[in-house]
């Protein structure tokens, strides 16, 4: 452990950190552009400037090492000459796009003038005009006149994803970044860039206009695409939710999430969600509360003995959830109890980065939740009984990420099979138009609870903002199909 | 020590006051009827009072020379407007130099406080106060005013130009 | 031919006071003259914000003017509380009352009130005097 005073605090640090880490970890503001903590070092672009006691020259903090006893600075007039004077190189062609900017709000370029710059510029010289609006794929969009050419992105192709599709080209002030001819940028992880893009080059066409950042407010819980369970942060306001950004976690994702999982607050919105309970009647369908709904069912489920009733369940509930679903199975006192799971043979894969197979965020704790009930019936058990008419009444506890479930048509016709087919899911699909009870869930951001990744880690999800404030969860919905009534202040 | 003067005898006879009062009355009354144009009334609905040329009216939305509208969608009057009452939804214009432009701005009008902080805020010279009155109007008549009403009403004859022009700009190369 | 009644609080109350001075006349645009309680009233004007209090007020005043009424609501704080959104202190004047006439404006000019006042008078009674109303509107205490 080495000892160094960062703007006059002692400090003790490892061997081989940076100086700008040391910054970092004193809680120091330092400006920087193009070092990531992520990423390799890069030194282009001249702004995270410091005083070392004893060098006559400024030096940069990305590429310099801690030794015994520095002694670090910069907050003095000539550094902050030195950061200013650097801000106005990377000024002098930018265009003045702010009003038209996505990343107004939280550009680099903004926080870095209001805090250092605010000068009045004096070049005389004409700007360079590059292209605009170029198309890089299904999800981003490149603006090469914005780029200050700190190369995060290349850097990341390069290292993180190992593709190399980004590059610079050209050279002086005419250089670019972009693909070569222009192919679409079309990696798994080509969202990345968008979040470590200091300023507005490259932007996702998912957010492209549709919120300011100064709207959004956000909340740190975790993705329920796939089992390795990456921090997410979600961005929402009053009308809605509108973009998924990672967080760090050194464990499991690093600093970087896949682009299948910024999807993951669309089925969220209003508009793509289940607002009432649907009654199958001889006359056609009835809406009603989900509550009412369940207990309704309920009394449905009175009229069968207890193992003419069968529960199956998805692995993209909470572990909570769970724990309290078994309580309730229990005083309904049926052992048939099933796991949905379509896509076994495939649950292993491992993409080397994010990526896994198993698109269930909870299917270990749901599995865990099952053990420790000894509820251990197989699916082909659940096929026979439904064939020869066993089973009169399936509960389905549906997917909320229907994407991953393509053979819903066939498994809903499967159950079908029995008398009644009650199917609790957040979200519409063709498949549940002649289901008797469809009754809606809450989503994994309406709910607080915590979900087990693949390696056993539990991490906790966060509740936010509400969309269908009616919905129920499925401990509730389970309480209510038992026959109990709801407490007031019962959790979830 | 203060010294108090006793009121004297005439202001005891109320006669007087009156006298004096209606003498104030007639004087102005006689001066008003040979010199009617001087009267201060404003006969309302014949005669209607000049504002001065910085009145904060109705919102106008500024056109470019080719007659698209100037606004660019930057959220920047929503933000700054002390009532909340101003909605924007932006969209992506096909022309790459005119990147972002709004496909609905609408103004409530029972809530705006004609402050003119957006006017303040705008980068672009896209919203102005107006010279017309606000319109009142009866109960069920629409106080939303929507793109079209701002833009193109017949008062405007056409559209305001903006006086921040994209193209003199990047001619001048900023 | 409107009996007007004012309720008024706040920055309002400077162009309301103003209504009947001599150089915005509203006696041309149907006012015969200030109603001189709410009981020979048929038109209440509402300037200013509400509060729960001056709600209570309004509606008593409301109640005792005569039967055939008519509103106007002036000023941004009366049409819609925008500039104390965040404050349930301040009510619209919708939410109180039936509404005939909304005037926009922080605070409107006279011009757009007189224009209110007009536009509502065809609407409100015609050719009666003072006395015929109050026999007509069937409360007790008649002059």
């Amino acid at each position: 452990m080495l000892k160094c005073t960062v703007n006059g605090k002692e400090i003790e640090v490892a061997e081989g950190t940076m100086v700008i880490e040391a910054f970092k970890q004193a809680g120091e503001d330092i400006a920087h552009y193009c070092w990531h903590p992520g990423l390799s070092v890069a030194g282009v672009c001249r702004l995270c400037m410091i005083e070392v006691e004893g060098a006559p020259r400024l030096m940069i903090a990305c590429n310099t090492q801690v030794t015994e006893g520095m002694v670090v600075s910069n907050n003095s007039a000539k550094v902050q000459e030195a950061v200013k004077w650097g801000l106005d190189f990377h000024l002098i062609n930018h265009p003045l796009d702010c009003p038209i900017c996505d990343q107004a709000g939280e550009c680099g370029l903004q926080d870095q003038y209001m805090k250092f710059g605010q000068y009045d510029p004096e070049m005389a010289e004409r700007k360079v005009k590059k292209r605009k609006v170029v198309d890089l794929g299904r999800k981003i969009v490149l603006d090469t006149e914005r780029c200050i050419l700190c190369s995060r992105c290349v850097r990341f192709t390069d290292e993180v994803t190992k593709t190399s599709e980004l590059g610079i080209f050209n050279r002086g002030d005419r250089s670019e970044i972009g693909t070569h001819e222009d192919k679409p940028l079309d990696n798994d992880y080509a969202v990345n860039v968008v979040d470590i893009c200091p300023v507005g080059a490259l932007t996702s066409k998912d957010f492209r206009f549709k919120q300011r950042v100064w709207y959004l407010d956000n909340d740190s819980t975790v993705c329920n695409g796939c089992s390795t369970g990456c921090n997410v942060n979600v961005y929402y306001n009053e009308k809605g939710y509108f973009r998924v950004k990672p967080e760090h976690n050194k464990d499991i994702n690093d600093y970087w999430m896949c682009d299948k999982g910024r999807n993951i607050f669309k089925h969220v919105n209003k508009e793509n969600r289940l607002l009432k309970a649907i009654k199958k009647t001889e006359a056609g369908t009835q809406m009603m509360a989900p509550g009412a709904a369940a207990k309704d069912v309920a009394s449905l489920i009175k009229n069968y003995s207890s193992d003419q009733v069968a529960v199956v369940f998805t692995g993209q509930y909470t572990n909570e959830e769970y724990e309290d679903a078994m309580m309730y199975i229990d005083k309904l006192g049926t052992k048939k109890v099933y796991h949905w799971v379509n896509n076994s043979e495939s649950f292993d894969d491992f993409d080397g980065i994010l990526l896994r197979g198993d698109k269930n965020p909870n299917t270990a704790g749901l599995i865990k939740a099952l053990e420790a009930k000894s509820l251990n019936s197989t699916w082909e058990q659940l096929e026979a009984e439904l064939n020869s008419g066993a089973i009169k009444l399936v509960i389905l506890a549906g997917p909320e990420l229907q994407e991953y479930f393509p053979d819903i048509q066939e498994k809903i016709q499967l159950f079908s099979k029995a008398e009644n087919l009650v199917v609790l899911s957040s979200n519409p699909n063709p498949a549940y138009r002649d289901v008797d009870y469809l009754i809606p869930m809450k989503t994994f951001v309406e709910k607080k609870g915590s979900f087990t990744n693949f390696a056993g880690t539990v991490q906790k999800i966060q509740k936010m903002r509400l969309v269908v404030s009616q919905a129920l969860s499925l401990g509730e919905a389970m309480q209510l199909m038992a026959g109990d009534e709801l407490q007031i202040g019962a959790s979830l | 020590m203060s010294i108090v003067k006793r009121p004297d005898i005439k202001s005891s006879w109320y006669v007087t006051s009156i006298v004096k009062g209606m003498a104030l009355t007639f004087r102005n009354m006689i001066y008003n009827i040979f010199h009617k144009d001087e009267m201060p009334t404003v006969n309302y609905p014949e005669e209607k009072y000049e504002y001065g040329p910085r009145f904060k009216g109705s919102h106008i939305l500024t056109v470019k020379k080719d007659g698209s509208i100037r606004c660019t969608a930057c959220m920047l009057c929503a933000t700054n407007c002390p009532a909340d009452c101003i909605s924007i939804t932006a969209a992506e214009h096909d022309d790459p130099e005119v990147e972002k432009f709004p496909i609905s701005y609408e103004i409530d009008t029972l809530r705006c406080v004609y402050c003119g902080f957006c006017e303040e805020a705008c980068p672009v010279d896209a919203v102005r106060m107006g010279p017309e009155w606000q319109q009142p109007g009866l109960n069920g008549s629409s106080f939303v005013h929507d793109i079209q009403h701002l833009t193109r009403r017949p008062n405007l004859k056409g559209g305001y130009l903006s006086i921040l022009d994209e193209e003199e700009r990047h001619n001048s190369g900023i | 031919m409107v009996y007007p009644w004012i309720e008024q609080t706040g920055c309002c109350e400077l162009v309301l006071k103003s209504l009947s001075s001599s150089v915005v006349n509203w006696e041309q645009v149907g006012v015969v003259r200030k109603a001189e309680r709410p009981e020979e009233a048929n038109l209440l004007i509402i300037g200013g914000w509400i509060n729960p209090e001056q709600a209570q007020n309004l509606k008593e005043v409301y109640d005792r003017m005569l039967k055939e009424k008519l509103v106007i609501a002036v000023g941004s704080c009366a049409l819609s509380a925008a500039a104390f959104a965040n404050d349930e202190n301040c009510v619209a004047a919708k939410e109180i009352l039936p509404v005939h006439y909304f005037v926009p404006g922080c605070p409107p000019r006279w011009d757009d009130i007189l224009k209110g006042i007009s536009a509502i008078s065809k609407i409100g009674m015609q050719n009666k005097t003072v006395r015929d109303i109050l026999n007509d509107s069937g409360n007790d205490h008649v002059f």
